[in-house]
């Protein structure tokens, strides 16, 4: 616990919250596109735990033009 | 009265083959024309061209109204045989944006949109996404786009081949409709298809025109008489078939089975080579099932002139 | 005019609809910000990470606010320069395969006007991203590292993005030419590439080349306004732009849309 306190949170927590927004537009993305490259649960531990490069993979290479 | 379009020596070559080779023909306003022939034939090159996807290897498209060496593409709405859209876009959207890039305004577009997504039938889907509409949703948006700025000539490229028959039945009588405003001309590998919606047939084989004119006028003309008889048993029928090809003259003879077809070539030999037939038949106590005097149809002419 | 803008707003819709207009300054943004987040945490994370003998003492130079902008530009040049080709390479080449080009180019759109409404909206993309990701990143710099001086910040933007957008105009251009998206990606970072190496080997005779826009940014910075001989590069990268526009309208005029 001890630790916790000395991150600073005040700086840290807006790349945190970033890094939230974009696994989570790039799941909502996933949900709704009706085919992506390669299968698409593949996708969802890519971009949950693949960090900022995960959702940036699946925007330019998992997801079909049209 | 000038005719609507006019095409003279129009020839596209990729490489040493031609995929059209010289084909001329006209397009008389307000009527329906299909342009027919098997698969490969060119048709797609052919209106590829018309509507300015491909260019010419040589020849000339004239179109009643246009200067030379105008843009056609704002009085031409096509349908190509693959549809593709922007499946990102609702219907609606779509027609719209179409619309407008013809260089409607805003209201007239939604107006447009909205009127044509009636005609065709796909209001109730209007607010969706393309990317889930269905082979027939998809073709008949496809028709509204062609037709929103109100072209002067829809070109529609094998526009009901793709689908079921629930489909092909809907877009048809679409046609049916669409023609009592519009030029059409639309291309298909199969005859009954223009039989039913069209005036015209230009019959296309190997990037020539082998036949052109009004269906009735060619039903007419290339109607001959056609004898066919059938015996009860095929297995003889070969022992006969050398005696009555003598018989046959000018005739084509072809065997199908237990079925014996003469083509008579020239009416007036008609009689003649009955009563031979009659008299040869009866000598060789042919067990004859059937004998019939019919005329050859469109089919029949369609199958002859893709065949040769 | 009126067609274009339609053609343009299309554009706009669709970067909306598939969330580029998101996701590609939101990467920028944290691109940027890491650079000045991780040079303050850097001791930390050296002493976290164990490894140094007991009483040892870490000399790390004190960093400058301008080291980590840019420091914060090289992301962009590498990661950030990757993104947007990967993002832009199938902007022509992907309707053209799919058939919706051929959709639209049968109606009476001119040839330039599609092609260069889609160049433009990339164009906007392309320093809406760049321009946030310099302001975050400036924002943590001065709050974590050091000051640096608005017109450091401005005239460096400025350079940068204009080195990005030759990059994403290539991009496009290079999309109506050839039909491959692999092709056109790999093509582009081979000339960026190129361009990097050529004018950082010609030392200060070739000073007016593209290429030395990234160079020149920095150097902005460091200075706090436009380098020496910046403008002969900025001049000679926007002739440049108009050349590769007006090849590929007119090869792209040439192309038949159908196979």
């Amino acid at each position: 616990m001890n630790e916790l306190q000395h991150i600073p949170w005040g700086i840290v927590a807006p790349l945190i919250i970033l890094q939230l927004i974009l696994a989570v537009i790039a799941l909502i993305d996933l949900v709704r596109a009706e085919r992506t490259n390669g299968p698409k649960w593949m996708w969802v531990p890519i971009i949950l735990f693949v960090s900022m490069l995960g959702p940036i993979s699946y925007f330019v290479l998992g997801r079909r033009p049209f | 009265m000038a005719p609507l379009m006019e095409v003279r020596q129009l020839v596209k070559t990729y490489g040493s083959t031609r995929a059209v080779n010289g084909i001329t023909f006209t397009i008389e306003a307000g009527r329906c024309t299909a342009l027919l022939g098997p698969n490969g034939a060119g048709k797609t090159t052919t209106l590829n061209m018309l509507s300015g996807l491909l260019k010419p290897t040589s020849g000339e498209i004239r179109f009643d109204g246009a200067t030379k060496g105008e843009d056609l593409r704002a009085y031409i709405g096509y349908l190509p045989q693959y549809t593709a859209y922007y499946n990102w876009m609702t219907g609606r959207e779509f027609l719209i944006y179409v619309g407008q890039l013809t260089g409607m305004d805003k209201r007239s577009a939604v107006q447009r949109a909205e009127e044509l997504l009636r005609l065709v039938g796909i209001e109730d889907a209007k607010h969706r996404r393309i990317g889930g509409y269905s082979g027939g949703m998809k073709q008949r948006l496809g028709l509204a786009q062609a037709m929103m700025h109100r072209p002067r000539l829809l070109v529609l490229d094998e526009p009901v081949s793709a689908l079921d028959p629930i489909g092909r039945r809907e877009v048809l009588e679409l046609m049916k409709r669409i023609r009592q405003e519009t030029t059409i001309l639309f291309s298909t590998h199969v005859l009954p298809d223009a039989e039913e919606v069209c005036d015209d047939v230009l019959i296309i084989r190997q990037g020539e025109i082998v036949i052109a004119g009004s269906l009735d006028e060619i039903r007419k003309s290339n109607q001959r008489p056609v004898i066919e008889l059938e015996l009860e048993d095929g297995e003889a029928l070969a022992d006969w078939l050398p005696a009555l090809r003598e018989l046959a003259g000018s005739a084509a003879v072809e065997q199908n089975g237990p079925v014996v077809r003469f083509t008579v070539e020239d009416a007036d030999e008609l009689p003649r080579i009955r009563q031979q037939l009659m008299i040869r038949l009866a000598e060789l106590k042919a067990p004859l099932s059937r004998l019939e005097i019919a005329r050859t149809s469109l089919e029949d002419l369609f199958m002859e002139a893709v065949r040769r | 005019m009126k067609q274009w803008f339609v053609l343009f707003r299309k554009e706009l819709l669709e970067a909306w609809r598939n969330y580029k207009w998101i996701w590609i300054p939101l990467v920028y943004v944290m691109l940027g910000i890491m650079q000045p987040i991780s040079t303050y945490f850097l001791p930390e994370i050296l002493e976290a990470a164990g490894g140094l003998p007991e009483g040892a003492i870490i000399q790390l130079p004190e960093p400058t606010g301008v080291e980590v902008m840019v420091k914060a530009l090289g992301n962009y040049q590498t990661l950030g320069l990757l993104i947007l080709v990967l993002a832009f390479m199938g902007t022509i080449s992907a309707e053209r395969v799919s058939g919706v080009a051929g959709m639209v180019l049968v109606k009476p759109v001119s040839f330039a006007s599609y092609l260069t409404a889609k160049w433009a909206s990339a164009v906007c993309l392309t320093l809406v991203a760049t321009v946030l990701g310099v302001l975050g990143t400036w924002y943590y710099t001065e709050e974590l590292i050091g000051p640096v001086s608005g017109s450091a910040i401005l005239a460096g933007c400025l350079l940068f993005g204009l080195w990005l957008t030759l990059l994403v105009t290539l991009t496009i251009a290079l999309s109506a030419m050839m039909r491959s998206s692999g092709a056109i990606a790999f093509v582009t970072l081979l000339v960026a590439a190129a361009l990097s190496i050529v004018s950082s080997l010609s030392g200060t005779k070739l000073s007016w080349m593209p290429g030395r826009l990234t160079n020149y940014a920095g150097a902005a910075i460091a200075q706090g306004g436009m380098p020496d001989g910046a403008w002969g590069a900025v001049i000679s990268t926007v002739i440049g732009m108009i050349l590769l526009l007006y090849i590929a309208v007119s090869v792209f005029r040439k192309k038949e849309l159908v196979a």
